[in-house]
């Protein structure tokens, strides 16, 4: 089919040579870091099941997020800076299909980085109720979370023509989405200004929804939609932004 | 003329008699400081606590006393013995006595909610993981009528804690608040080492991911021509 020529060749790219692949070695890794240290540890081991759990989420949908915004931000200014844009361009292929294909390549990276981390959480959630909400949240977040993140970056690399700085700014934006959750002590995230930062932040919305399912057990869908729908509004917003900037590429010799 | 000498010179008074004196004055003295260092030491402990004083003379004492709500513990085990991670369910019943100086129409509202503390560190445990629901909200109670309140408090860190459950009435905001009798808890810690075996996945998902890749990678070398 020719609508995917694009999305095979950036998988192929991620998958087919050792260079290209090496990024999966290293998130299983990173996986089997943090379950190893949390599971054998004396002092991380005292921690309770679920906030094992919650670490772990939190972590896989940090890597998800970085890795998408990485992938996503280099997408189209590095066929502008390999001059390849133009080629790309002669072939039947509307514009926003090329960058719809890029998202998607993406998301299978997100996908597969997803994959990898159930093995760990069935792990982790050993002997609890939490392994499926775990799993089935985490994946939904991720997904939609890495959807806008990949759109916004994308509009992104193109607006800005050169991977260098879509990188640094695609990246600066995950860390502002994660600064609340990460960074901000738990008084500071009680004021007015740090209420009003997490009730528009997508991440803090993902973040609190997995505390209150998997440390507070509250894991009906009807409990999390208060959060659910703030993260669907964002990735409207991106998704719009997306279509809009990626609706006409044309070659600017720079 | 000459002055008799035993006339210019003042009469001696006897000796004794100016020691049982001056022992006199002196034993006043020491039952005077006495009694100052009593009063002050009676004054300086009613500075420390004017409220218990004044709640001694005050009718406060008695009417707390015979407050009208009262909150009862329905836990069957006063000791609660728990693992880390557990849930336990704090039940109490918050009762509205009749009394004959209430009115049958006359209700309360406040706000029941619980306490926890620390007794090994020696403070109040923050219940942000602690409980989904802090306080509950009592929109009325009416004489004789009888409540049961119930928490679900998931054990977070293991240690020894004393549970009560409180109600502060909202109409009077200088009343004081209900209290009840203590839940001791003893929660024992939890070691998660290694369940279903760590290992085999943590060593076992990045081994097979490479022997994935290896073969993907070697079958398509071998298509293109790099491995013959």
């Amino acid at each position: 089919m020719i609508y995917l020529i694009i999305y095979k060749l950036e998988l192929a790219g991620s998958f087919y040579s050792w260079r290209g692949a090496i990024w999966i070695i290293t998130v299983a890794s990173i996986y089997s870091l943090v379950a190893y240290l949390l599971l054998t540890d004396k002092e991380l081991s005292l921690l309770d099941q679920s906030e094992m759990l919650f670490t772990f989420s939190q972590i896989i949908i940090v890597l998800g997020l970085l890795m998408s915004a990485i992938n996503s931000s280099s997408a189209i200014s590095t066929e502008i800076e390999g001059g390849t844009l133009e080629c790309l361009l002669l072939t039947p292929i509307k514009h926003s299909q090329i960058a719809i294909q890029k998202m998607l390549s993406t998301e299978t990276i997100w996908i597969i980085l997803y994959l990898i981390s159930i093995p760990y959480t069935i792990v982790l959630a050993n002997g609890t109720n939490l392994a499926i909400p775990a799993i089935l949240y985490v994946g939904l977040y991720g997904t939609v979370l890495s959807f806008a993140i990949s759109m916004i970056s994308i509009a992104l690399s193109w607006i800005l023509k050169n991977s260098k700085n879509s990188i640094m700014l695609a990246i600066m934006i995950v860390l502002l989405l994660c600064a609340p959750s990460l960074f901000f002590g738990t008084s500071l995230r009680r004021t007015d200004f740090g209420l009003m930062l997490e009730s528009i932040n997508p991440y803090s919305h993902a973040i609190n929804s997995l505390d209150s399912i998997l440390v507070d057990n509250q894991q009906a869908f009807y409990e999390q939609l208060p959060h659910i729908w703030p993260i669907l509004v964002f990735t409207m917003v991106c998704s719009i932004i997306f279509l809009k900037v990626t609706k006409k590429f044309e070659v600017i010799k720079l | 003329m000459k002055i008799p000498s035993n006339q210019l010179t003042p009469r001696k008074k006897p000796k004794s008699n100016l020691v049982g004196k001056r022992i006199q004055q002196s034993s006043i003295f020491v039952d005077l400081m006495t009694l100052a260092i009593g009063l002050s030491v009676v004054l300086f402990y009613w500075s420390l606590n004017p409220i218990a004083f004044s709640q001694l003379s005050s009718p406060v004492l008695n009417s707390s006393s015979k407050n009208p709500l009262m909150i009862s513990i329905s836990n069957p085990t006063k000791i609660i013995h728990e693992l880390v991670g557990k849930y336990i369910t704090i039940s109490a019943n918050l009762n509205y006595l009749r009394s004959d100086k209430t009115l049958d129409n006359s209700t309360k509202d406040g706000i029941a909610y619980i306490s926890i503390v620390d007794v090994k560190d020696k403070i109040p445990v923050d219940l942000e993981d602690w409980s989904v629901e802090k306080g509950l909200y009592i929109p009325s109670i009416s004489a004789g009528q009888s409540l049961p309140l119930e928490w679900n408090v998931r054990l977070v860190k293991a240690g020894s804690y004393t549970i009560s459950v409180l109600f502060n009435e909202n109409r009077n905001p200088f009343s004081d608040p209900i209290v009840s009798s203590r839940i001791n808890l003893e929660v024992l810690p939890k070691l998660n080492l290694n369940p279903s075996n760590v290992l085999l996945v943590a060593f076992g998902v990045p081994s097979l991911l490479i022997g994935f890749l290896g073969a993907l990678n070697y079958l398509r070398g071998r298509k293109t021509g790099v491995y013959r």
